[in-house]
């Protein structure tokens, strides 16, 4: 039997799926996460356990696929074969989101494994909106794709990180992942302001919000996806709550992953805030 | 510098920390309040080495619990600077890291590595695999009353041979108490039949004839090409578990 996936119902708060909480997952325990994010990447092209988890999972909660490869600012043609694979991939699992990051990550005989900055001036706005259009054409699907969190800034920008995103929705049909945690940090390392910042994105474009724990090195924050939430970060979340309500949440945490029942905690106090701004 | 250059020169930097093109990128991107544009560099040089060395770390388990973390951490950066990642999935790479490690000057103190590399890698890939299943105990005995009948190994099992004691040595990965005696000879030579069984691995030990036997499975064949020339030593008990474990794990097909 097919099992058509999930549609994101009134529980709007997900998690990521990661490999440390399988054996739990497979025990369907009853949890307070309304859906989950399954890294593209990781699942796509195994066959095995991983794979097992999320067709598991699907049947019960609506599932996410995150992208981490796309590369979509490269300036080398798209590997043809990754993104049919992708497709593949999304026509079974049936996610009621995909999304990606705006950034490159290398060069097809050299993937960094990063999501790496780019220039935010016209040219790339133009060579962006070409392979968008491309993605989206391949794939017959809306993409999201996230802001990333950057440690520099290039000096031939011609408009900040913002009205780049504002402009890339005016002339794209693409939707926005809005990670709050690589603003805050991007604001911090860059001293730019996160109000301005969230003010200018129109929220009707922004399909998923993305929060997480950043760790401090040498006095500028790192998006590593380690620690739980901070209150700056909370307050960076209810001003969006403030003005739109109902956008799938995304609780993440990648390094040095703590027990499923701390990142259902993190859960319950983001629909805790949630509540409070109702 | 237009975004395609500075693409290929910040790669090219990140993999090669002293290169000129150090200069020529610091010339394009500004210092932030917090964190000045050289220190930036260094973030994603250091995160780079630091997701590439995980990678390896998690696939090659024994290894990394074997050599402990710094000799774990020199060997991967000289697998790293050899090989750059062209995989989309993190989690593939290291698919070198066994052929890397025959010329290796680790290998004088640890003769046993390339080989505990290229079990540890299979591993990884059996995992990875869709379980191919082929027939039961019963049906077996059907087919083999049928001795035209061509039939094959299937496909989400290996067949392996090394020259030392792989099994015993993956053992390791699990080792942590530094007062244990793990002190064993591991020259002693290994024939495993490695497969997926629901969702976890397998490894039966096989006697030299037995893998002899599997491996003319490998390709499909009938069981009276097959046993129309057998190992000279080879005995019936050594036929018979051996076809235990066929059909109790389901690993031969008949070939249509």
């Amino acid at each position: 039997m097919k099992i058509i996936s999930k549609s994101i119902s009134s529980n709007i708060f997900g998690l990521g799926l990661r490999s440390p909480h399988y054996s739990y997952l497979e025990t369907r325990p009853c949890i307070t996460a309304g859906w989950f994010e399954a890294i593209s990447e990781n699942y796509f092209r195994t066959k095995g356990r991983p794979r097992q988890i999320l067709e598991n999972l699907r049947a019960d909660y609506p599932i996410s696929c995150h992208g981490v490869s796309l590369s979509i600012c490269s300036y080398e043609d798209f590997d043809w074969e990754y993104l049919s694979d992708l497709k593949k991939f999304y026509d079974e699992i049936q996610p009621f989101q995909i999304s990606d990051h705006l950034c490159f990550t290398g060069l097809k005989n050299n993937n960094l494994h990063n999501l790496l900055p780019f220039a935010y001036t016209n040219e790339n706005l133009k060579h962006l909106s070409r392979r968008i259009d491309q993605v989206q054409t391949f794939l017959g699907r809306k993409i999201a794709l996230e802001n990333l969190s950057a440690y520099f800034e290039y000096k031939t920008s011609t408009m900040s990180e913002w009205q780049f995103l504002v402009e890339l929705t005016k002339i794209t049909d693409c939707d926005l992942l809005l990670d709050l945690n690589n603003i805050y940090v991007n604001c911090h390392n860059h001293q730019l302001n996160s109000d301005e910042y969230i003010n200018a994105i129109p929220l009707e474009r922004v399909k998923e919000i993305h929060l997480a724990g950043f760790s401090v090195r040498d006095g500028f924050y790192f998006d590593s996806h380690s620690n739980p939430l901070y209150p700056d970060l909370i307050e960076l979340y209810k001003k969006i709550l403030l003005k739109k309500k109902n956008i799938p949440t995304l609780f993440e945490w990648d390094e040095d992953i703590p027990s499923f029942d701390i990142l259902e905690n993190q859960i319950k106090e983001i629909r805790n805030i949630w509540t409070e701004c109702s | 510098m237009k975004q395609k250059e500075f693409n290929e020169k910040f790669v090219s930097l990140i993999r090669k920390s002293a290169s000129t093109e150090f200069i020529e990128l610091l010339a394009d991107i500004k210092d932030g309040a917090k964190i000045s544009a050289l220190r930036a560099i260094e973030v994603y040089q250091e995160d780079y080495q630091a997701r590439l060395i995980d990678a390896l770390k998690n696939t090659f388990l024994a290894i990394h619990n074997l050599l402990g973390d710094d000799l774990f951490h020199q060997l991967g950066n000289d697998y790293i600077n050899a090989y750059p990642s062209h995989f989309f999935d993190l989690d593939q790479y290291g698919d070198n890291f066994s052929s890397f490690l025959i010329s290796h000057n680790l290998l004088e103190d640890y003769v046993f590595l390339c080989e505990l590399a290229n079990f540890e890698w299979n591993f990884r890939e059996v995992f990875h695999l869709h379980m191919n299943e082929g027939a039961d105990g019963l049906k077996l005995m059907e087919m083999l009353a049928n001795g035209d009948l061509q039939v094959q190994l299937v496909s989400s099992a290996r067949v392996l041979h090394y020259n030392y004691q792989i099994t015993k040595l993956y053992a390791l990965k699990d080792f942590d108490d530094k007062n244990d005696d793990h002190h064993f000879d591991f020259h002693i030579p290994e024939f495993i039949l490695m497969n997926k069984n629901g969702q976890k691995i397998k490894t039966h030990i096989l006697s030299k004839n037995q893998s002899d036997i599997i491996e003319r499975f490998l390709k499909p064949n009938s069981l009276l090409e097959v046993f129309s020339n057998p190992p000279p030593t080879i005995t019936p008990e050594e036929i018979q578990s051996l076809f235990q474990i066929l059909g109790t794990d389901r690993l031969l097909l008949p070939n249509r």
